[in-house]
């Protein structure tokens, strides 16, 4: 069972509306929660639902990416029969090439996918936050004896021009894909995670490459070319919190969601459902004498001595006395001096602010302090 | 640099009252997040030991939970490990489960091992020090075997009743006696010795032929004489818990950062078991200061001048001043705990009230509900 599925993350994204955060680290490299890079939410996943074999695959800046990976420990994909592959482009006997796109990048690694030999490969993105157990999303698969099951989300009518959506019958079978449909058929969107029957999918990618006008992407071209093909594609709906952190203003979102009370992306409950994460040797975090934490998120390793209020506050962050932090997501090893006033920002990681600094009184839009 | 066995000995530590009741002092939580072995364990593996044994008198449970494999405190996950002795042959014995005849019992972990010299470090002194300096004068004085100690200028009123050395001007131990609070200026032991491997085998022999109730430090009090025994000096953070009160009043001294910043360096990482538990989360109403809090927790409530171990639920209109709290314990709405240690798992749901003395804490125990 364990091996009958590999799963396939791609991660090579820059995140280019994330401006400064992704300047030296590829995307789901990415800071978020308090504790998480994002690629944490797709690998715990994957590890809580009994997968043992993953290929992530990388390309901008992957160097602080590879390292995090590392052999996969930090999500326990380093047991007995367990692979953790890390599949940047490479030079090979007919040349190199970068990844040209999403199904390109699965395609040049179809050697790593046959020594694996999965009857199913799960393709993973490596940019959203959510908690799924994709054992499920199998289940679902094998019992509709599909070719390819894509998970949706069901989406307002307003947000579902915003989203590839998949238009299906009754019994969920997919007879039509539409990227940011202007007058969408249905509220179905695509969350970009795709279980394969791997022989299709082989095929599928084989034919693709051949293709001098593909653009080699798995919405745009593969789910279309297996639609006129008439194989069986099934859309699984997904219930629960699912957020694209994409823009500066959707990863503060995402993290202000963490302080909701009712706790939607259940962080704080599943416990055999953990997020995991990078062990960090910090101490716990210190309160200081005359601090005040109030409705936030505060990792090990922060010390706190100021003012805090609706933030997440990451480790090795320096709060000092005096300073105020309002509605904000302060990054690790970010300091914040006695005087400061830092509302609705992103302060990102090792990022100095002196003590006259005022950002974004008015606080209308969050904005993103960087070196 | 030889090579080097560490071995954390847990013989004769003594008991923390209730909370040692079900473990041993290794494996007792400590600010919130470790257990007092991650900072002896911690000392080897900075120091570029990769070889570890645990030795350990009684309550294998906890302490086996905590260690799980040992990888942590390796630099090498292959070359290093970290073995876990237990005496099964003498555990029911009291009188005879000593380190010596753990060794002898557990001698594959010294067969398994290149070592050309073995430390001994205990669990209930914590102290931070980098042992490669005193293995190399130890070498140097080709002295047969090494004590670590620290000189203190209030020796009547601190490290009561620990051993202490009375040396000659070059530094030979020429006595170890009990601290009794007669003399103001002492050579506290930390209780550490570094010995080659020759010598303790000699050792062993000599405890097996003399007498099977001798421990090492036993056969070191009565071999000063005959033994080249070397002195080398230790300076910095050191405290010795020796008692439940010990432990409250220095846990709680480390909200002070002068004390914080003498044991906890950036250079010397303090190695201990992931739990991978979310971030502390903070309530609309929580008020908290002066105190550590561990991930996992969720605060509600007021708490002051506390230590906040992991997991740890502090409910709406709680009030919690001066307490140790430790993982997975939970406290309900509007209890008021002043001077209190809070054990794991513990939960205060019905009585709202619960006040200890400063100099004597009231301790709930592990799993209770009150």
């Amino acid at each position: 069972m364990q091996n009958e599925m590999v799963a396939m993350l791609l991660a090579g994204g820059k995140g280019t509306r994330l401006f400064a955060l992704t300047k030296k680290v590829a995307k789901p490299a990415v800071y978020y929660g308090g504790k998480y890079r994002i690629i944490d939410f797709p690998l715990s996943n994957a590890a809580h639902s009994g997968i043992t074999r993953v290929g992530v695959l990388t390309q901008y800046e992957s160097v602080a990416l590879n390292n995090y990976i590392g052999n996969g420990s930090h999500w326990g994909i380093d047991g007995n029969n367990s692979v953790a592959g890390i599949l940047p482009p490479r030079q090979t006997d007919e040349g190199a090439s970068w990844y040209q796109g999403t199904a390109d990048a699965i395609y040049q690694n179809l050697d790593f996918l046959d020594n694996q030999n999965p009857e199913y490969v799960l393709i993973l993105s490596g940019d959203h936050i959510y908690k799924m157990n994709y054992a499920k999303m199998l289940a679902y698969h094998k019992e509709h004896k599909a070719d390819l099951t894509v998970a949706v989300l069901n989406v307002s009518l307003e947000e579902a021009s915003r989203f590839g959506i998949m238009n299906v019958n009754d019994d969920y079978s997919i007879y039509e894909f539409e990227e940011k449909p202007k007058n969408p058929k249905s509220t179905l969107a695509s969350m970009g995670i795709y279980i394969f029957t791997y022989k299709t999918l082989r095929d599928a990618l084989v034919k693709d490459a051949k293709n001098p006008d593909s653009e080699h992407d798995f919405g745009k071209n593969i789910i279309p070319d297996l639609l006129a093909k008439k194989k069986r594609l099934f859309a699984y709906t997904f219930e629960g919190y699912w957020k694209d952190v994409g823009t500066i203003a959707s990863l503060w979102e995402a993290n202000m969601d963490l302080l909701d009370p009712s706790d939607p992306l259940r962080l704080y409950k599943d416990d055999d459902f953990r997020i995991l994460s990078e062990d960090a040797r910090d101490l716990p975090q210190f309160i200081g004498k005359n601090a005040s934490v109030k409705k936030s998120i505060v990792n090990q390793g922060a010390i706190v001595l100021g003012d805090v209020s609706s933030s997440v506050i990451f480790k090795g962050a320096i709060i000092e006395e005096g300073a105020t932090v309002k509605d904000s997501v302060i990054m690790p090893g970010a300091h914040v001096s006695s005087g400061a006033y830092i509302n609705h920002c992103i302060v990102a990681d090792n990022v100095f602010i002196d003590g006259s600094r005022r950002e974004n009184e008015d606080g209308k839009e969050v904005i993103l302090i960087s070196k | 640099m030889p090579h080097i066995l560490g071995l954390a000995n847990l013989h004769g530590a003594p008991k923390l009252g209730p909370i040692t009741e079900r473990r041993s002092i290794a494996s007792t939580s400590f600010l919130g997040r470790y257990a007092f072995v991650d900072f002896t364990l911690s000392n080897f593996s900075n120091s570029g030991i990769d070889q570890m044994g645990i030795l350990v008198e009684e309550k294998l449970r906890s302490l086996v939970r905590h260690i799980g494999n040992g990888v942590v405190y390796n630099a090498n996950t292959k070359r290093g490990f970290c073995s876990i002795m237990y005496n099964e042959q003498y555990a029911p014995a009291p009188a005879y489960n000593n380190d010596i005849n753990n060794l002898i019992e557990n001698h594959w972990v010294l067969d398994q091992s290149n070592a050309d010299y073995i430390i001994f470090a205990p669990c209930h002194l914590l102290y931070r020090m980098d042992y490669r300096d005193a293995i190399k004068y130890h070498i140097q004085k080709k002295a047969s075997v090494t004590m670590i100690y620290m000189k203190c200028s209030d020796g009547k009123n601190s490290f009561i009743n620990m051993d202490e050395l009375k040396l000659d001007e070059n530094g030979r131990v020429l006595e170890i006696q009990k601290n009794k609070g007669a003399k103001k200026n002492i050579n506290v032991s930390l209780e550490t010795y570094i010995i080659s491997r020759s010598k303790l085998e000699e050792f062993l022999e000599f405890a097996k032929d003399t007498s099977h109730f001798f421990s090492i430090r036993d056969v070191l009090s009565y071999m000063t004489g005959q033994l080249f025994i070397h002195s080398y000096e230790y300076q910095g953070y050191l405290r010795a818990f020796t008692s439940v009160e010990d432990y409250y009043d220095f846990s709680l001294e480390f909200l002070n950062p002068k004390v914080l910043n003498e044991l906890f360096v950036p250079e010397w990482p303090i190695y201990t078991r992931t739990n991978d538990t979310p971030p502390v989360r903070y309530g609309e109403e929580a008020k908290v200061s002066n105190s550590f809090v561990a991930n996992g927790s969720i605060i509600e409530g007021s708490v002051k001048g506390s230590i906040i171990g992991r997991s740890v639920i502090i409910e709406k209109g709680a009030k919690i001043e001066n307490c140790i709290v430790m993982s997975d314990a939970h406290i309900g709405a509007n209890a008021k705990l002043k001077n209190c240690i809070i054990d794991r798992y513990a939960q205060v749901l019905h009585c709202n009230d619960l006040k200890g003395d400063p100099k004597k804490p009231l301790i709930v125990r592990e799993r209770d509900i009150v």
